[in-house]
């Protein structure tokens, strides 16, 4: 080694407090940025993993009719190089289904010829028993053995036909039909990617592929029904069963079967290939147009996502932005701690260079002193970084990757760490740049003064122009020391001193300022992150207060009016269905309600706010001027409205009596306003309320109602009531104008007698206005022709929701067998479920939020005491001189203390306007997806980011005086001296 | 009459083998409008001595008494406030601080001691160092001849009882040092100030007083010239 290396080491040994925050900053740097892109690489391993397990490798899917030249074209795609993997599936026909089976599956079973890297490809898997393998040999989805319709080793026989199109009318068979919507893709999560639209050129009696969804004009108001034709009876042994319906296997029709060398398969064709070699989607549909010009090639955009493809207009979304924002954050913030580090590692020695070049050192010498700094602290840095970035990845993935992997929709594939050399490469890269542009700036810049500059540079800090007319001004002995106010009154002479020196100098504090700015700047980066995001959580976590919810729907809708519903009989099935359901040990029953939906008039003495204003509720004025607004009446047990009363502080006694119908109202509504979630006052007062309940429209009972509503620029909001019938043929009319002479509107009035904003326990919160009354009101609305529904909430031990949740449904289940004719419908809320996956979401996003917090903190903490301290130490000497000649230690700290407040106020300001900024980027990246958040600081965290920051520059400037004090004066004096 | 006394004063620098006797037991007193040389070869201890009068560093044992009264018995603070009343310190390099003009660095120990600039002092020092017109310049605007006259200037602007100069001239060409040391002589001459000039060149020591001499920390000779 030679002489300036061993200098250069020997001077990073000396500074050993000053080489060790380097080396965490660089490490720092290099572990955040690792751990960052690795979450990132993890994430996206996970999701392709997902989906491949879900849906198949699959890039694009190649589709056409069965020809020669198209078998020929897959043939020749599977010998191009960047064809990963491919299968084909084509249709064979469609199995006639028993009445029995069409209820759960659908009109026919599709049955798909299967050929390829199915597995891989198309994720098409045996999840019990095996996959065909020969002709004859077929493989249903699980629900068929669940239903106990077949198992393993069965014969299956089925009548497998074609369908085709048969047109309603004879005089439209050739007009064009727009055919069904086909969904591209299904994805997990409930996500769904783009729509594509077919329109299919139906004739009378065409031929139908599996893409086209089942016709039926009465349903989807075509001009098209379907027919099955070419009947012909096929058996198959059941080999095995499939799990997970993905997109491949749920067609236009329904889950499909699957069976290999059918003899008889002729019907569509499609080739899903894992094509590769593009850089984007557009790209790669192009490709694979080439490979097959006749076919329709559609993209398996989720899976391009995951691979890092995107397609041309593809917005980046709220994820995408965020993590720009954050990427972008925390590279300034590891260039501007670096930078500061080595930027005062070479003014500190500067003089030495200016010694260094006096004895002959070229510049190349002294440049070359700094890069191998640079190099050693980055060679001890980066690996440490690398390790902590995985490591932390690791260890946080070990905790809570099963978590993620659960809210993300668990497909079985565990959510790991997944490191890709290109992160370790490109982490190292940015982090050992950075450094070399942090050192190599101030090196040359050092290496360009002249020797004897840099020689007097150990004089002291240097003097701005400013400063020098400043002090050519400042002569006069009688002003002397007398100006200024503030610090300088206030601290005295080391007040003055300071702020001579602020104005004078060149560079003083102004790194420290920089560095403040950036730490404040940093953790409201991060509060405001860890706000926005708990806030999302906050939203999308529900207020329900029980955990499971029965809701029994009545079939039959003449049955499941209000007024049938209203009758003690008409009621009897669906108490006998809670009851039943309320026996399962695990659950305790809260209550079960009946409700209604319909239309209100209110009196204009109780309109409050929200109904007013509209901004949360849509109410309005309808054409008679009276204020409308859609009301949701609640009719609990007598027992639980009792007590409800009693809570709202009135007599129950007075709410009973069915020819004089009272309710209490809930007087508040929760929602947002279009600034923010809050609690709005609906109803300022009690008083009548006429409710539309049904009537009769040219003889046919009024089936429901409806509301136009429209906000108008400074006029009052107006609303349209609108009525639904429907007619003997069965079509449904919209009656608009409600004086139409054939209409009878069958109206009720309702006092509400109390207002409470408290709920009863089995009521949601909703944005009608909600009725609450007793059941024994229900006589009342006999004649009503609304509709009713009813629900049940039960509280579950904690943890066994969905046992519990299975249990209700099948006891619920057993007693609608037991009642007879399928005439109910019971639907099961797990809402505890749902509460625990939004916990966990919850606790996901804090776990990120507080690593990311701690990380950027400790970085801007590194940062703001390196620099801090550093500024003090590079100025020991001219403090020296200072105290030599009289300055007092309480002189000295008073100086210091007024110079820090300076720049502390300066990186204050300085760091909340850029923390603002930076704050409204990750508002503008989460409203892209969120609305009604209101944009504001985290004041919170700007208090601890002021507090932190404070509480290490403190720590910073005690430190360095105490360097400062520690060598004596006279030490201190002779140090620097050359 | 007697206004230093320096009494069996030891200095030890670094502990245990490593420890160094930077001064051994050393013990004169200097009358007041004294003017002495101290005279040795670097690493002598002449410096150390001088620190140790000037209430800078403390001593290992020994005292140091400046009017009658202990210095060393004085708080870090007290201490603080005896440099800029009591010494006028000059030192090889000057020792300005780089930010304050040349009126301001002579003021610097007046203002640190809060009290007015006495206007007539200033203007008759800046006069006789011949600074006249550089009252506004910055300490890298000037020689070093200049700035060794703002750094005698801000040793004489208090009126201290002792001055006490570092190899003063060590930085300077001839005719600056002559120029340096007739400053002081005149002070010691004219105001009356105790000088004590540390010093290795030969002519400046046989300008004062009285010389010491000084080697491995012990006065090994104190003669009265004149």
């Amino acid at each position: 080694m030679n002489a300036m290396g061993r200098f250069t080491i020997a001077s990073l040994r000396r500074n050993r407090v000053r080489t060790l925050v380097t080396i965490a900053g660089v490490a720092l740097a290099a572990a955040l940025l690792t751990a960052v892109l690795t979450s990132y690489t993890s994430l996206t391993h996970y999701l392709y993993e997902s989906e491949a397990a879900l849906s198949g490798t699959w890039t694009v899917a190649a589709e056409a009719p069965d020809s020669e030249q198209f078998r020929q074209q897959i043939d020749e795609a599977h010998d191009t190089s960047e064809v990963r993997g491919l299968a084909t599936v084509q249709d064979v026909g469609f199995a006639q289904l028993t009445e029995e089976q069409q209820v759960r599956f659908g009109k026919y079973l599709p049955i798909l010829d299967v050929s390829g890297e199915v597995g891989e490809v198309c994720a098409i898997r045996s999840s019990e028993g095996r996959m065909p393998e020969r002709a004859g040999e077929i493989m249903l989805p699980e629900s068929w053995r669940d239903r106990a319709l077949a198992n393993v080793g069965d014969t299956l026989t089925l009548q497998v036909g074609q369908r085709r199109a048969v047109a309603v009318s004879a005089a439209e068979q050739t007009a064009a039909a727009s055919g069904p919507e086909v969904e591209d893709e299904l994805y997990p999560n409930g996500q769904y990617g783009s729509v594509v639209e077919y329109t299919h050129p139906l004739e009378d009696g065409a031929i139908l592929d599996s893409t086209i969804g089942y016709l039926d004009s009465e349903l989807d108001g075509g001009r098209f029904d379907e027919e099955l034709t070419a009947l012909r009876e096929r058996t198959y042994t059941v080999v095995g069963f499939y799990e997970r319906v993905n997109s491949v296997l749920m067609n236009g029709i329904g889950p499909s079967a699957v069976t290999v060398g059918d003899p008889e398969a002729a019907g569509l064709m499609c080739a899903y290939v894992d094509l590769t070699g593009e850089a984007n989607e557009k790209a790669l549909v192009e490709r694979a147009e080439e490979l097959f010009p006749e076919a329709t090639v559609t993209s398996h955009s989720t899976m391009l996502r995951y691979l890092g493809i995107r397609g041309a207009g593809y917005i980046w979304d709220t994820f995408f932005d965020l993590a720009v924002v954050l990427a972008v954050v925390i590279v300034a913030a590891c260039v501007s701690l670096i930078y500061n580090a080595f930027a005062i590692s070479v003014a500190e020695r500067t003089n030495q260079f200016g010694l260094l070049s006096s004895v002959g050192a070229s510049r190349k010498q002294l440049r070359r002193a700094v890069l191998l700094e640079a190099l050693l602290v980055v060679c001890i840095g980066i690996p440490l970084g690398l390790l902590a970035g995985v490591g932390g990845c690791a260890v946080t993935f070990a905790f809570i990757g099963p978590m993620i992997a659960a809210v993300l929709g668990d497909m079985g594939v565990p959510f790991a760490t997944h490191v890709e050399p290109w992160v370790l490469a490109g982490a190292s890269a940015l982090t050992l740049v950075t450094v070399l542009v942090s050192a190599y700036l101030p090196a040359k810049r050092a290496s360009r003064l002249n020797i004897i500059e840099a020689l007097r540079w150990s004089q002291g800090g240097q003097v701005s122009k400013r400063g020098v007319r400043l002090a050519a001004r400042n002569t006069d002995a009688s002003k002397l020391w007398k100006r200024g106010i503030g610090p300088g009154r206030l601290l005295g002479a080391g007040g003055m001193l300071a702020r001579i020196t602020k104005k004078r100098g060149a560079t003083k504090g102004r790194t420290a300022a920089v560095s403040l700015a950036l730490a404040i700047a940093l953790l409201v980066t991060a509060g405001s992150l860890s706000t926005l995001l708990g806030r999302l959580t906050e939203v999308a976590s529900s207020s329900i207060d029980y955990d499971l919810e029965l809701s029994v729907s009545v079939t039959d809708p003449d049955k499941s009016t209000l007024g049938a519903l209203s009758s003690e009989g008409g009621r009897e099935g669906l108490m006998s269905i809670y009851a039943a359901a309320a026996e399962v040990p695990e659950v305790e029953q809260v209550g079960w309600a009946l409700s209604s939906f319909m239309p209100a008039i209110l009196d204009d003495a109780m309109v409050g706010n929200a109904l007013a204003s509209s901004r949360i509720v849509d109410a309005g004025r309808m054409s008679d001027g009276r204020c409308a607004v859609d009301a949701l009446a609640y009719f609990l047990e007598d027992d639980a409205f009792e007590a409800y009363a009693r809570e709202a502080g009135v007599d129950p006694a007075d709410f009973l009596d069915p020819t004089h119908p009272r309710a209490i109202a809930v007087s508040t509504v929760y929602g947002n306003d279009g600034e923010r979630y809050q609690v709005e006052e609906m109803l300022r007062g009690t008083g009548s309320v006429e409710l539309y309940v049904g009537g009769t429209y040219d003889g046919d009972p009024i089936s429901g109602f409806g509301s136009q509503w429209q906000a108008h620029d400074g006029a009052p909001n107006s609303i349209d009531i609108y009525a639904f019938v429907v007619d003997e043929t069965g079509a449904g009319v919209q009656v608009d104008d409600l004086s139409d002479p054939l209409l009878s509107l069958d109206t009720m009035s309702v006092e509400v007698a109390a207002l409470t904003d408290s709920m009863p326990p089995i009521v949601h919160r909703s944005k009608a206005v909600q009725l609450i009354m007793p059941q024994a009101l229900l006589p009342a609305f006999a004649h009503a022709s609304v509709p009713g529904s009813s629900m049940a909430g039960y509280d579950v031990v904690e943890g066994l929701s969905s046992q519990a949740a299975e249990a209700v449904e099948r006891a619920a289940a057993e007693r609608v067998a037991e009642l007879g004719e399928a005439e109910y419908f019971p639907f099961i809320n797990d809402y505890a479920s749902m509460e625990d996956s939004n916990n966990v979401l919850a606790l996901i996003v804090n776990v990120f939020c507080l690593l990311f917090t701690v990380i950027l903190a400790l970085i801007a903490m590194a940062n703001v005491f390196n620099t801090v301290t550093n500024s003090l130490i590079l100025r020991r000497r001219e403090f020296a001189i200072m105290r030599s000649i009289g300055l007092s230690g309480r002189q000295f700290r008073r100086m210091i203390a007024s110079e820090c407040a300076r720049f502390a106020v300066i990186g204050l300001v300085a760091g909340l306007v850029i923390a603002t900024g930076v704050s409204f980027l990750i508002f503008s990246a989460v409203t892209q997806s969120m609305v009604g958040l209101n944009f504001g600081l985290p004041w919170n965290y700007v208090a601890l980011a002021i507090g932190m920051t404070a509480l290490v520059m403190v720590a910073s400037v005690a430190y360095g005086m105490h360097r400062c004090k520690a060598d004596n004066v006279v030490e201190a004096l002779r140090m620097e001296s050359i | 009459m007697e206004i230093l006394t320096v009494s069996h004063l030891t200095k030890v620098y670094g502990e245990g083998e490593a420890a160094t006797r930077a001064l051994d037991d050393v013990t004169f007193s200097v009358e007041e409008g004294e003017f002495i040389a101290i005279v040795g070869s670097s690493g002598s201890g002449k410096s150390t001595l001088l620190h140790l009068i000037g209430g800078v560093d403390r001593p290992t044992s020994g005292s140091v008494f400046l009017n009658g009264s202990d210095v060393y018995a004085r708080t870090d603070e007290e201490l603080a406030v005896f440099r800029r009343r009591e010494v006028g310190l000059v030192y090889q390099f000057y020792n300005l601080v780089p930010v304050l003009n040349v009126v301001e660095n002579m003021t610097l120990p007046v203002a640190l001691d809060g009290r007015p600039v006495n206007q007539g002092r200033l203007d008759s020092l800046l006069d006789k160092l011949g600074l006249r017109g550089r009252e506004g310049h910055l300490p890298s605007q000037l020689s070093g001849g200049q700035q060794q006259r703002v750094a005698i200037g801000r040793a004489l602007m208090n009126a201290p009882a002792l001055i006490l100069a570092d190899e003063p001239t060590g930085n300077l060409d001839t005719r600056n040092s002559r120029d340096i040391m007739q400053l002081l002589r005149d002070s010691n001459r004219e105001f009356g100030h105790t000088v004590i000039v540390i010093t290795h060149d030969e002519e400046i020591a046989l300008a004062a007083d009285r010389i010491m001499a000084v080697e491995d920390g012990r006065i090994v000779r104190d003669e009265r010239i004149r």
